[in-house]
């Protein structure tokens, strides 16, 4: 381990390789023209309050409402399988978000 | 009875995101859109149990009723986990088809989860700012998942309502 390097628990891998596992699958998975600008992750904790992962999918300009829903439900059962063989154990809730929204700052903050 | 059409949920989820004439669609709506998306969901599980253990016929009898409100959301979400898995617990493994469930019941499962947490998040959670690209792949999934459960071995979805009905011990 290097210097520095943070000892992870068991069944919880780097953010970074986490992103990679994903944007792997989803890259492979996401078709008709839509395609994946980048992938982050974060900790967050599930509805029972266990540790779990949040994962934004960043989609290129112009891939909103390209993806259909088998070929988004087929890519979240890729993504969490790939996520368990690749020994990470927190459940993976995944958002999406296009290049566009992102830099679209308009809109309420409050419900 | 007037029981809740997973397709009328599915349709008021595309309503409230549909652009307003300025600007994104409000959080509120967008929140109220995935929460609608995973009820939709919700509500086709219990209509598939109701109806095979009581019947479509008898949709207006109090036994109908019993049967419906008997599933809850940890319910569903500890059944799908078992569904999700190739090799369960002990306790399921007498109820769980051999190889596992068919993989349409394994991407119900996924997304009744996954829609779960995110209703969750929508419902309950002020920080994430939800957008409107989210919100349409919510109700896209929970569709689709909806249809895979349809789609599903016939015999495969009998033993996953019976396990939602009856959880073993």
């Amino acid at each position: 381990m290097q210097r520095g390097q943070a000892l992870l628990p068991y069944g919880m891998l780097k953010l970074s390789r986490v992103n990679e596992v994903v944007n792997k699958v989803a890259s492979a998975t996401i078709k008709n023209g839509a395609g994946i600008q980048r992938v982050d992750s974060e900790p967050t904790l599930d509805s029972e309050g266990k540790d779990a992962l949040h994962i934004t999918i960043v989609l290129n300009r112009g891939s909103a409402g390209k993806i259909s829903g088998d070929n988004a439900l087929d890519t979240l059962v890729r993504i969490e399988r790939a996520l368990r063989e690749a020994k990470e154990e927190r459940f993976p809730i995944i958002s999406y978000v296009t290049e566009e929204e992102l830099e679209d700052t308009s809109g309420d903050t409050e419900s | 009875m007037a029981i809740l059409n997973p397709d009328h949920l599915f349709e008021q989820a595309d309503k409230l995101i549909s652009p307003p004439p300025a600007g994104p669609p409000r959080q509120v709506d967008l929140r109220r859109a995935i929460s609608s998306a995973y009820y939709g969901l919700f509500h086709s599980c219990l209509v598939a149990a109701a109806d095979e253990f009581v019947g479509v016929t008898q949709r207006a009898t109090s036994r109908y009723a019993l049967v419906y409100r008997s599933i809850d959301h940890k319910t569903l979400r500890e059944i799908c986990n078992e569904a999700k898995k190739q090799t369960p617990p002990d306790r399921y493994v007498p109820y769980i088809p051999g190889g596992g469930f068919d993989a349409n019941i394994q991407a119900f499962s996924t997304a009744a989860i996954e829609l779960q947490q995110k209703r969750h998040g929508a419902d309950y959670n002020p920080q994430p700012r939800f957008r409107t690209s989210d919100a349409q792949l919510a109700v896209s999934i929970a569709r689709s998942a909806v249809q895979r459960f349809k789609a599903a071995n016939d015999e495969h979805r009998r033993l996953f309502l019976t396990l939602l009905v009856c959880p073993p011990r």
